[in-house]
């Protein structure tokens, strides 16, 4: 490992112990790269844990496992791990999903070059998993590197007028930093769905930097049966509209603009 | 056209001196001499002011004076400006060339030149060869395309009727049409410099920009459209066509952008793609008509750039090329065959042909030249006197 290389935590968040799980969780593992500044976390109950860790595979040996004993939702297992991690960097793997081979790479040059950037966004392919056979069904995060979105001379970079017309950015995959996560408050509980939405308006208006590599990065899956994401789906529109509304609201960002002032 | 510092130098007339004219001549040519001997000669070289345009083929000619300049000899930049303001290329190219001295022949008139003084004229300036057939000075075409020498020059005209008979030439091309239809012009050939401090590799990773450089910006739309057509999952790839930029941004840019697109058919050395190449932009090419010799190699046309000749290609050559780089599967291969090409057209490679054709060719012929003249004179005078005597 160089000597400027960052630490990198990568995450899996594991709450149900199925056959899905069974299936995927090796796989996903695996495409973590056997490198001396990546650490593995699988974090979830002590039960799920415990059939994860009896699962075959090259990498098990270099997982790290933290038992939950809290809550088991989402944001919960993820600050969780957030806190135990202790790497520069962390991302969040979810365990269906894949790191495409070159990724971390690429995270590495560019945490090298852009000093400034808080949240390394991958390009992601996206699967529909609702079906047997796994369908492409396009990207996620590319709309950054467009033109359209960006301003000319901040291409991949994202924006508070570019998240406020577009707010489905996929942060699985995405490579944060540690410091700037907690300093900024981590991820929000009491606003389910747009959670990920609000985290990132709150990183931009506090000055943190979101730039999308335009590198392949991530191979995310959509529809699981027993996703977690999932159940949002069954949120009614308006209620899932009011969740990004009270993400938008300014309470969130005015201690900042306190600071300004 | 004169140019005040020069007339100072200019002989004095023949009443003044109440000599011969062979002596007067003969004095010419020692002043000739002795002006070559101490670099007290002037090198003009004739240029366009393209209005704030960038252009490789003038930068060409910025380059050659500016070497000469550094290797100490007098320089000058002659322009022709009937009102307006001279804009030159400070715009966009580095401050050194536009900082080259200037004159505005319209303004003075007239140039009083020497016969040690070198007058440079671009191919397709053949008005200004026709005008200056008079003068004292050894002048010499920079020839850079057949096509447009071709299409400027009028009919029945060739560069012998301008008492023209050397040619300086940028590409092996160009030298062997010159050898096939003019072949007593004598060719020299000086290769272009490319940069290597603004034409250099990204300090930062690169963008998934494509940009454009095509001579017609029409070109540009023949290619992006059916390219969004065809592959609208890659609708936001983001494209620009860089014309009319300064050197500084138009390298930014190359440096920026992951691949570059260029079509220009007629160009005869081809800067813009050998300056994408030294940044390490992939680099897609539509074939022109002839290539520049660092296009070429042994077994045909260099690897390092990826070539096409219909437009009807471009669509799955760019939707292959932005999948692979996006998934870091360009082959390796094409990154040596890159890196290879910035070694090529150094500013050392110019240098030593400005020496060799210019130090070693035109300046010590002219003076081998005056020499061999000086002699004769010398003789005549010699056996005049013997016979006088007698």
């Amino acid at each position: 490992m160089k000597n400027n290389m960052k630490t990198i935590g990568v995450i899996v968040p594991v709450h149900k112990f199925d056959d899905n799980l069974r299936k995927t969780f090796t796989r996903a593992i695996e495409s973590v790269p056997d490198e001396e500044y990546i650490k593995l976390f699988v974090v979830g109950p002590v039960e799920v844990v415990k059939e994860c860790a009896g699962l075959e595979g090259a990498k098990q040996g270099k997982v790290n496992y933290i038992v939950n004993r809290g809550e088991t939702d989402f944001i919960s297992q993820v600050l969780l791990a957030v806190n135990e991690c202790k790497t520069d960097f962390f991302s969040i793997l979810e365990a269906d999903d894949e790191y495409k081979k070159i990724w971390f790479k690429n995270v590495q040059e560019h945490i090298e070059s852009l000093v400034d950037v808080s949240i390394f966004l991958p390009l992601t392919e996206v699967y529909d998993l609702s079906s047997e056979k796994e369908i492409p069904v396009g990207f996620a995060n590319e709309i950054a590197l467009s033109p359209s979105y960006s301003k000319e001379d901040a291409i991949g970079y994202l924006t508070v007028d570019g998240l406020m017309t577009y707010s489905d950015f996929n942060l699985t995959g995405a490579v944060i930093k540690t410091s700037d996560f907690i300093d900024c408050g981590g991820l929000k509980k009491s606003i389910p769905l747009a959670f990920w939405f609000e985290f990132l308006l709150r990183m931009i208006y506090n000055g943190k930097k979101a730039y999308v590599i335009p590198k392949m990065g991530y191979k995310h899956g959509l529809n699981r049966a027993d996703s977690l994401m999932l159940a949002y789906k069954d949120i009614p529109k308006e209620e899932a509209q009011k969740y990004f509304n009270i993400a938008k609201q300014e309470y969130f960002f005015k201690k900042e603009r306190e600071r300004k002032n | 056209m004169a140019n005040n510092e020069v007339n100072k130098e200019m002989p004095t007339s023949l009443e003044e001196k109440k000599t011969t004219p062979k002596e007067v001549v003969l004095e010419r040519v020692k002043a000739a001499i002795d002006k070559l001997d101490k670099k007290e000669f002037t090198v003009y070289f004739y240029v366009i002011d393209t209005k704030g345009v960038p252009s490789g083929s003038l930068l060409y000619i910025y380059k050659m004076a500016y070497e000469l300049k550094e290797l100490g000899y007098n320089v000058m930049m002659l322009h022709n400006e009937r009102g307006g303001d001279f804009i030159g290329i400070g715009e966009w190219a580095e401050k050194k060339y536009a900082d080259l001295p200037h004159a505005n022949i319209e303004n003075q008139k007239k140039v009083a030149v020497s016969p040690a003084d070198f007058l440079l004229i671009p191919d397709i300036y053949t008005e200004i060869m026709s005008q200056t057939k008079n003068l004292p000075c050894k002048r010499i075409i920079i020839f850079q395309n057949d096509e447009y020498f071709t299409r400027f020059i009028p009919l029945g005209v060739s560069p012998y009727t301008y008492k023209i008979t050397d040619a300086i030439v940028n590409t092996s091309n160009s030298q062997a049409w010159i050898e096939k239809n003019l072949s007593r012009l004598k060719t020299r050939l000086v290769r272009p410099a490319i940069s290597s401090t603004m034409f250099r590799k990204p300090e930062k990773p690169r963008q998934l920009i494509v940009n454009f450089v095509c001579k017609d910006g029409n070109d540009t739309s023949r290619m992006v459209k059916p390219f969004f057509w065809k592959y609208p999952e890659l609708k936001w790839v983001a494209h620009t066509q860089l014309n009319g930029l300064s050197q500084e941004v138009f390298a930014d840019a190359l440096r920026n952008g992951a691949i570059t697109v260029w079509v220009d058919e007629e160009a005869s050395f081809g800067y813009t793609p050998l300056e994408a190449l030294k940044t390490g932009s992939i680099v897609i090419a539509k074939m022109p008509k002839k290539f520049a010799d660092w296009m070429k190699t042994e077994n045909g046309l260099t690897d390092a750039i990826i070539w096409f000749d219909d437009f009807a290609e471009i669509p799955d050559l760019i939707a292959e090329l932005v999948s692979r780089w996006m998934n870091d599967d360009i082959p390796q291969e094409l990154y040596d065959e890159i890196d290879k090409m910035g070694k090529l057209h150094t500013r050392e490679d110019m240098k030593a042909d400005i020496e060799k054709v210019f130090v070693e060719g035109f300046f010590k012929e002219r003076k081998e030249d005056f020499e061999s003249v000086l002699a004769d004179l010398e003789k005549e005078l010699e056996n005049k006197e013997t016979t006088n005597e007698e």
